[in-house]
Parts: C-alpha cells; structure tokens; sequence
C-alpha cells in the first residue's frame, strides 16, 4: 500500500503538492489585501432581564447575565429589522435599503461585529471597519438600540407580569373569601369547637381534624394572596422605573473608544493562514488518496496475478539524451535503427 | 528458403559474426542487449510467426514488435523478417517512417494490391514492413475476413519471421482471431498502464492462442531510489 501512495505522489507531485502551497499563498495574500480596519469598543454591565422565572428555559436559568444577553444580542442582529435599526443612524445606512446592501450588512456583522463575555455581568461590544467614524458609530447604536430592546422586553414583561399577578391576586382574595366563609360556617354549626378556640387557642382548636383543615385552606389562601400582592407591587414599581429609565437592563461601563491606527486583526494575521495551511493538507491528501484509489494498474510483480510466465523486463529507457521530439521517443528512436528519421535530430540539421 | 531454429547457440554465433562495423547502432544502448535477450529467451522452440499483444493501448507493443524485429534481423542477416501493423485504428508505421500510408494491409486485404507490393523495405535488408495501408470504414470486418490468414501465411513463406503488430485485446475482439492464426503471442504489460483487473480479461479473450508469456514493460518506479531505501521497498 505504501508503494502505491509513493508511486502516486511521486507520479502526480506537482498537483498533490499544489493545493498545500497554493491555499495558504493565497490565503495570506488575502488578508493581506484586506486593508487595515479601526477597532471601536464599548463595556457595558448587563443583568438578567426577567420576570417571570417560570418562563425563562433550564439551559439559560443557570447561565451567567452576560452569556444571556450576548446571544439575545448576537441573535437580534440576525433579524432584519435589529441590523435595520442599529445601522439606520450610522455611515451604513445607506446600504440596508437596497436588498443586496442589506445582505451585505448581514455579512459586515458576521465579519466585523463581536460581542464579548468578560465575567458573569460585563459584555465587550466590538466593531471594526476602515473608518473610525463607522466603528464608533456603530457600536454606540448597537448599544443603543440593545439597550433600548431590553428596555421594551422589560417593560413588556412587567406588564405581562402585572397582569398576571393581578390576576394571581384576585383569584387568591376570592379564594380566601370562600375559605373564610367555610369556616365560619363551620364554627357558627359547632358552638363546642367555637368555644374551644375561644378559650384555649387556636392550637387545640386544631385538635379538631375538620377545623384543622379549613383553617389550613384559609391560611394557605391568605399567603398564596401575600406573594401575589407583593409580586404584583414589585412589578408596578419595575414598570415605573422602566418607563423612568431605559438604564435598568444594561449600564454602559466603558463609553465607546477607537484604535488610534488601524490594523489588521491578530486572528486573521496568524488563524487565516494556518487554516489555510490544514486546509492545504486536508486537500493534498485527499487529493493524493484519491489518485491512489483511482490507480488500478499494475505497478509491481505481485500485481501480475496471473500463471503465464514473465518474458522479461523492459526498463523505462533513458531518452532524454536523445533529443527526439514528439510522443513516443523510445519507439522512433528504435525506429531509426531500421531507417525512420528521428524527428529532433533531423530538425537540428 | 531454410531456416534454422532461432537458439540461443544459433544467436550466440551469429551475433558474434555480425558485429562489424556496417552495423547501425542502437540510439539506446540498453535496448539493444535488452530485445535481443528477449527473443534469445524464446529458445523453446522455432516461433516464425508471432504476435504482439497488449490489454489496452499505450502500453509499449509497437515498440516491442520493432525491437525483437529489429534485433532478430540484426543478429541474423540470412532471416527475412516482417512486421505486421494490424492496428488499423491507430496506424504509425507510415508516419514514423515517413512514407505513403498506402498501399498496406488493408489494401491487401481488400485485394488491391498483392502482399509483396505493400512490403515496404528498411535500411536493414532483411527487414521489412507491411503498414496498416489505407484508412477503411470497418477494419474490424477485414480482419476477420478470411483473408487474413491467407495474407499470414503468404508472409510465412516468404519471411522467416512474422512478427504481427496486433490493436489492444480488450477494445478489439478481433485480436483474439489474429492471435490464433500465428505460432506464439507475447501479452505486454505495462507499469502503471495496464489494469490489473484486465490483464486477467486480456489473458482470457486469448485463451485459444499459444501465449507464451508477459512482458513486463516500463518498470521504472516514478519513487527516488533514496526514497525507496528510506521506506525499504
């Protein structure tokens, strides 16, 4: 097997080893065709953005804020209208409104824009471009209109919340009314019992199995109607906050700054080429497996599975000395022997 | 005309008679010593008609066809000896010698013209060849004609050696006929050409034919000899 995979490089060289030279050449020409862009950053402190726990997914209940909000952000920028928005106030909005500039904004964000996560609460928002005008720009909206979407889902969740809690509430009262009712009931028909809790407590009352419960339902009513209320009194001041300040979700830590020069990123200087190198490779290899593969000829003796005797061997015969030109020197060369003009010889005359 | 049994004694003397000056020498050295040990090595018997076949094309059987010939007609200067092109797909001889591709073979065959007006002569006095000849629509039906062993036997008389110049096994069924009407057929096989999976085809298309044996042809490795040290090949 060995001496088939040599035999293939050594015959097809030249193409096996053109994809290992040639994708990382040009590869490294590419980046360095690219021109150096400016880098804008910006640190913002985010927080976990939620009302209702019961709605947010088990993966993300135990993730940090800033893992969450960097995939709402990198998500939203994804959507049409988010990328829309944020490029709309900066030098790029010229470009979302033909269908073609649109998609090309979507790949300036795959390409340019990063956010990220430094420790549980802080995000970095990046963006480089050729101008410094446009980074700084662009990541000042982005922030903004991060900021703001939170601001809205914030809003929109505390009044969903409010709602709810309400509506928790009312059916907590209405459930303690007819808790309270019962036992009422129940003490007016049982004048012993009554007494009972008159004189010696509510604990001994308790001694009665059907006091006991519908005191339980009644105290269990009455706190299931505490927590609605207090849910729904944080829920109406979040509100008012929000409706106060958009700066509840994400606090800008680090106003945006630009690289003074521009650059060309590290990660494209050094991970490009190298990818292009395994690339090269994976190719070359695969290339030459599959010159090895295709190969089915007889290249050596035990390939000659056959009873008929070997005659002989025939060497590939050294012509180059000979100077004939056109295919087949070995036969012409013969040839001559019996009187056919050798073509090179004769036209060197 | 007699003719003697071509053995390796028979080889041996006359070799050593012939080399003269008016010799012409061999561009390749090596290939000179190389066909004439090959036809010394067919010493079982006195072939006087042989073909030379391969699998597919390109794997070496006109120039093995003119290097026994020529190297026969060399070492024996009292042997006729005549090649036969049959390929009339893929005729050289015309062009390599540089000269009218007609008449020839198939013009024989068509009865045009008789056997020995198609023989072309070589600088070698006892050599000579019969070209494919005109270009015909249907080769394959000529050659099948009975007319070509009669075409074959005409040039056993006259020639002391046939040596037939036959198209690729596997693409020209005909071949298989051709190999039956001469005494011995040698199979070139070629290093990196031929198929192994063929060969075993060629082989049994020939199965009614004296084949004789393989040629193993252009068995130089394309690997360095350092690099076959280095993976002890």
């Amino acid at each position: 097997m060995i001496e088939r995979v040599l035999e293939a490089f050594f015959r097809h060289w030249v193409l096996v080893l053109l994809p290992l030279f040639a994708v990382p050449i040009d590869v490294t020409a590419w980046v360095f065709s690219t021109p150096p862009q400016y880098e804008a950053q910006a640190g913002v402190w985010v927080e976990r953005a939620t009302y209702l726990s019961s709605s947010t997914d088990e993966l993300t209940r135990y993730l940090p804020p800033a893992s969450v909000q960097r995939g709402r952000l990198m998500e939203l920028l994804q959507t049409r209208s988010f990328a829309n928005a944020v490029v709309s106030g900066t030098p790029l909005g010229d470009q979302a409104k033909t269908p073609e500039g649109a998609a090309e904004i979507d790949q300036i964000f795959a390409r340019d824009f990063d956010a990220v996560q430094s420790g549980d609460h802080f995000l970095v928002i990046r963006f480089r471009s050729v101008d410094s005008a446009t980074a700084v720009s662009v990541v000042n909206s982005v922030v903004d209109q991060f900021r703001s979407r939170l601001s809205d889902d914030r809003r929109v969740q505390a009044q969903l919340a409010i709602s709810f809690y309400q509506s928790l509430l009312n059916d907590s009262q209405t459930a303690l009314n007819a808790a309270r009712t019962e036992l009422s009931k129940y003490l007016s028909n049982n004048p012993r019992v009554a007494q009972t809790l008159t004189q010696n407590g509510i604990e001994v009352a308790r001694l009665d199995p059907q006091f006991a419960e519908l005191q339980g339902r009644v105290d269990t009513a009455s706190r299931d109607a505490d927590n609605a209320r207090s849910s729904l009194q944080a829920a109406q001041l979040d509100v008012s906050a929000a409706n106060k300040s958009d700066a509840l979700g994400l606090q800008i830590v680090d106003p945006t700054s630009v690289s003074a020069t521009p650059s060309r990123q590290l990660k494209k200087l050094l991970a490009y080429p190298i990818a292009g190198l395994l690339a090269g490779l994976v190719l070359s290899a695969g290339l030459l497996a599959l010159f090895t593969l295709l190969d089915h000829s007889v290249r050596s003796m035990e390939d000659l599975a056959t009873d008929a005797p070997i005659l002989g061997i025939i060497p590939r015969f050294e012509t180059r000395s000979l100077r004939v030109t056109g295919a087949h020197p070995t036969r012409r060369a013969l040839a001559s022997v019996a009187g056919a003009p050798l073509p090179g010889k004769r036209r060197a005359s | 005309m007699t003719t003697t049994p071509l053995t390796r004694d028979r080889i041996a003397t006359t070799d050593h008679r012939d080399r003269g000056e008016g010799r012409q020498a061999w561009p390749i050295p090596d290939a000179e010593e190389l066909f004439r040990s090959l036809y010394t090595g067919f010493d079982s018997g006195p072939a006087t008609s042989l073909a030379v076949c391969s699998s597919v094309n390109g794997e070496g059987k006109t120039t093995t066809s003119l290097g026994i010939a020529i190297a026969i007609a060399q070492d024996l200067p009292d042997r006729r000896v005549v090649v036969v092109e049959t390929d009339l797909w893929r005729a050289v001889f015309a062009k390599d010698f540089e000269f009218s591709p007609s008449p020839g073979l198939a013009d024989v065959l068509l009865d045009r013209v008789p056997v020995s007006s198609a023989l072309r002569p070589t600088r070698l006095d006892n050599l000579t060849l019969l070209p494919a000849g005109s270009h015909i629509a249907n080769p394959q039906r000529l050659l099948r004609s009975s007319r070509m062993p009669e075409v074959i036997d005409a040039l056993r008389r006259t020639h002391d050696v046939v040596v037939v110049d036959t198209p690729a096994v596997l693409t020209h069924s005909e071949v298989a006929l051709l190999a039956r009407m001469v005494e011995e057929v040698i199979l070139v096989v070629r290093f990196g050409v031929t198929p192994a999976r063929q060969l075993n085809d060629a082989l049994a298309r020939l199965r009614g034919a004296n084949v004789r044996g393989i040629l193993v042809n252009d068995t130089k490795s394309s690997v360095p000899e350092l690099v076959r040290q280095i993976a002890r090949l």
